[in-house]
């Protein structure tokens, strides 16, 4: 798998009318990575996408395959001349073919039997060989999307772009499509995007993920390290509930454990409240979703502290529990420039 | 964060597209055009001032009287039966789905002469009316067909349809939850109907019964035979019997005032319509079976239509067809002509269609200018569109007589109908996704690989129901032949026209029926073909 390029965007803009929708960002996809691209709509996300798919052309820096250069505000190399996969939200299956000649559209260089073979191999790949004959609209909405990734994997793709490729499906059928489809990436080895607005879908299907907020990737790393160790509140915020806290309002046993700050961002996974020592803290309310049992704190007489955690027992209202700190799911973070 | 930058200026780049679909808009605009500009710069003079002083009042006012009463009958007609039709049980109802629709083979001016046939003091209505009270023509009044009110009756006759199409489609889409909610907050059904589902499907309605009315004032052939003076009439007589083509134009000006007009409302109607259906996910309202009292009158009330609008009129003309014995002698060739006209024009009409349509997909500069030649092709009637070509001939000094104006006629045709073939066409695309086009390119595929592999497949789908409906429109098509044909050319319709107009009704049968019956297959095929896409709809 070594031949496989890393895909590199350099300083991208894409600017519509004056407004930067894409801002100077820069990521490199790995080869055999599966690169997320996190954030919320209107966060630029899709519009990254097509820059690196050369649906668009960039307005400054650069995309770049290795050394060679697919975009830059000289050149522009178009989508049909990258080899880059695209896998959509709707599927785009062509209407007129069906599952096999799908799946053999990108395989035009080849014979009719070799074209055929290969595509039906494909399909196999995905568990999809009985069903080689069905047109789009007979097909269900998990079939149609392993279709669309089994025809863009065909044709031997460069790297391969994702954007919300299982936002469209139930939830049911979600888990399934997806460990097959993301395996099949995984194994081709090229570099991978996913781009996605759903965080736990970034954290446990990517190996690395970047924050994008308003057209300026705000952090790339491993899901663990943005986790645990986000560089600014934005990013601390697309991956999970926070809840900002006064100093003053925390009990002083805690103090030790924190760095020196006004204010704190704590994830609810931070409160532990079936501790056996630890500050005494009256139960405002609890409800158990399916694997936590989730709380709200009353907080030095006026505020409310929200917590998350596993137990068999879930306290109720108005009771005092012992309530301990985990300091990692604590951030004193600058606060978002606006 | 998003940071103003200063604006790039737009290129304006005439790429391989926008230059494909301007040829094509210019074929298609160019008759209007022409129309247009002779109606605004010249005539004007002594004809023109008379015009204005003695008829102009009366033919807009005739026209505007027309198009009002026509759009009460057309809705009366349409909008209860597709109600019914569409989410009711009834006797009957399975036939009245496609039968509704078959008025569409007859064109208007057909049903103007079996109508005006049955209706007439010698005709079987008044004899059956002496018959039974012993009356005395002298003795009663009966309505005439000659006037506003009966032209407006056989325009609403053999135009429903269209709204009919369009009021079925959009209660059939109406979507279960808004009406089973309507129902839990104890609306009845007639409540329902009111509150809920007609504005919900006004939008649709509106866009079919503009399509509708958009005929009527295009309408030369029933509006000459019953003698209402509407502007197509005038348009016509000036041209033809005052050999004043400059004040024909200016006329023709005010009729297409009127036609871009409620091609605006249609347009507005449907983009409204659009948005509307595309809101959440539905489920078709399974039919909800009619009492018996209730059911019992809701088949009589179709029933009525379809005698009144097909089944009175299509007989008669039979009827008098094989009372007075067929005359065949001269059929043969104004029926080869009508089918190589409408070949021909239904082939060039496809043709742009289909490059309008694809090469609007490529960029916004060819989905205007595409849609605005399309447009405007389509609500200028064709008597001015006739009118522009004839113009054109004339400038490039070419003859009226010769096999020039023949191919001026199928691009007349193709001009007039092309808008017509382009919706299926369209409705074909939007039906698929919208990033066909880039998965294509992600494959490799360039821009004539894209075409040739995905758009034309893709907008094939809609080919059939384009094809048939161009064939059958062309087929009808009246004053543009009248006008544009050379001599001793006839088809059908002009021949129909011809003995009619001569008080020769017994001759003008055959062709009018043959008309019909040519129109009829595919109006019946297509829909077979709208019913059983309704029906698998509601299935899934």
């Amino acid at each position: 798998m070594s031949e496989h390029l890393p895909l590199h965007a350099v300083g991208v803009s894409r600017i519509y009318d004056g407004l930067a929708v894409v801002n100077d960002a820069s990521l490199t996809l790995e080869p055999g990575k599966i690169t997320a691209l996190l954030g919320q709509s209107g966060a630029g996300k899709s519009t990254l996408l097509r820059l690196f798919a050369g649906l668009e052309p960039v307005d400054t820096g650069e995309i770049r395959l290795g050394d060679k250069t697919l975009s830059s505000n000289t050149t522009h190399l178009p989508a049909e001349g990258r080899s880059i996969g695209l896998i959509f939200q709707d599927f785009a299956l062509f209407p007129h073919l069906n599952a096999r000649d799908n799946v053999g559209f990108g395989l035009s260089q080849l014979g009719r039997a070799e074209r055929r073979k290969r595509a039906a191999e494909w399909l196999e790949r995905l568990g999809l060989s009985h069903r080689s004959r069905a047109y789009p609209h007979q097909l269900s909405g998990g079939e149609q999307q392993r279709v669309s990734i089994a025809r863009a994997l065909a044709a031997n793709p460069v790297a391969i772009l994702m954007d919300e490729p299982f936002s469209g499906l139930d939830v049911t059928l979600k888990k399934e499509v997806r460990d097959i489809a993301l395996a099949a990436v995984s194994e081709a080895g090229i570099p991978a995007l996913l781009v996605t607005h759903d965080a736990s879908e970034a954290m446990r299907d990517a190996d690395r993920i970047a924050v994008m907020r308003d057209g300026v990737i705000l952090q790339e790393d491993t899901p663990e390290t943005l986790y645990l160790k986000p560089t600014s509140l934005g990013v601390a915020r697309a991956l999970g509930p926070l809840q900002p806290v006064n100093r003053e309002d925390l009990p002083t046993e805690w103090l030790g454990q924190l760095p020196e700050a006004e204010t704190y961002c704590i994830r609810p996974e931070a409160i532990r409240f079936n501790a056996s020592d630890g500050h005494p803290m009256e139960v405002i309310s609890s409800r158990r979703t399916s694997t936590v049992i989730e709380v709200e704190l009353k907080l030095n007489g006026h505020a409310v502290l929200h917590g998350a955690d596993l137990g068999a027992r879930r306290p109720a209202p108005g009771e005092t529990v012992n309530v301990s700190l985990v300091p990692d799911f604590v951030f004193s973070l600058p606060p978002d420039p606006v | 964060m998003q940071q103003r930058v200063a604006p790039r200026l737009p290129s304006l780049r005439l790429s391989p597209a926008a230059m494909t679909t301007l040829v094509a808009a210019l074929l298609i605009g160019a008759p209007v055009i022409a129309a247009l500009t002779t109606g605004l710069i010249g005539g004007g003079g002594q004809a023109w001032t008379h015009i204005v002083s003695t008829q102009l009042a009366g033919y807009t006012l005739a026209t505007l009287g027309v198009l009002a009463l026509t759009t009460a009958l057309v809705l009366l007609f349409a909008v209860p039966s597709a109600w019914f039709v569409s989410l009711f049980d009834f006797p009957g109802r399975s036939i009245f789905e496609w039968a509704l629709i078959l008025p569409l083979a007859a064109p208007g001016y057909v049903l103007a002469y079996a109508w005006a046939d049955i209706m007439e003091v010698g005709g079987p209505l008044q004899s059956a009316l002496r018959d039974i009270t012993g009356l005395s023509a002298r003795d009663y009044w009966f309505p005439s067909l000659y006037s506003i009110p009966g032209l407006s009756f056989v325009m609403a006759c053999a135009l429903y349809p269209y709204a009919y199409l369009t009021a079925r489609a959009a209660f059939t889409n109406l979507s279960l939850c808004t009406m089973e909610a309507a129902r839990s907050l104890g609306a009845s059904p007639f409540r329902i109907f009111i509150r809920v589902a007609l504005p919900a499907a006004r939008p649709a309605i509106f866009a079919g019964l503009a399509l509708a009315l958009m005929e009527t004032a295009a309408d030369y052939g029933a509006a000459s035979y019953l003698g209402v003076q509407t502007l197509s009439v005038g348009i016509f007589r000036a041209w033809h019997s005052f050999s004043e083509p400059a004040v024909a134009a200016r006329l023709a000006f005010l009729l297409i005032l009127i036609a871009f007009g409620l091609q605006l409302i249609e347009r507005q109607a449907r983009g409204r319509g659009t948005i509307q259906q595309t809101a959440t996910r539905w489920r078709t309202p399974k039919r909800q079976t009619l009492g018996r009292r209730s059911g019992l009158i809701v088949t009589v009330g179709c029933t009525a239509i379809l005698l009144l609008a097909f089944i009175f009129p299509v007989s008669r003309l039979v009827w008098i067809s094989m009372e007075t014995g067929i005359g065949q002698k001269a059929m043969w060739r104004p029926f080869f002509n009508s089918l190589t006209l409408a070949f021909a024009g239904s082939a060039l009409a496809f043709l742009l269609a289909v490059t309008v349509v694809i090469s609007s997909r490529q960029n916004r500069f060819s989905q205007i200018i595409g849609r605005l030649a399309a447009g405007a092709g389509y609500a200028a009637p064709g008597i001015v569109l006739a009118l522009g070509a004839l113009f054109i001939l004339s400038w490039s000094g070419l003859s009226v007589a010769g096999p020039a104006a023949l191919v001026f006629l199928v691009w007349i045709y193709a001009s007039r109908f092309t808008a017509a073939g382009a919706e299926p066409l369209n409705a074909a695309f939007s039906r698929a996704p919208a990033s066909l086009g880039n998965a294509a390119r992600s494959l490799g595929a360039n821009r004539f690989q894209r075409l040739v592999r995905v758009d034309l497949p893709v907008a094939m789908s809609g080919a059939a129901a384009a094809s048939i409906i161009l064939f059958v429109e062309m087929l009808k098509e009246l004053p543009a032949t009248l006008m544009l044909r050379p001599f001793n050319w006839d088809t059908l319709a002009v021949q129909a026209h011809a003995y009619a107009s001569d008080e020769r009704l017994a001759a003008a049968t055959l062709p009018s029926l043959m008309i019909t019956a040519a129109g009829l297959l595919p109006v019946i095929l297509l829909s077979l073909q709208l019913t059983r896409a309704g029906e698998s709809r509601a299935g899934g």
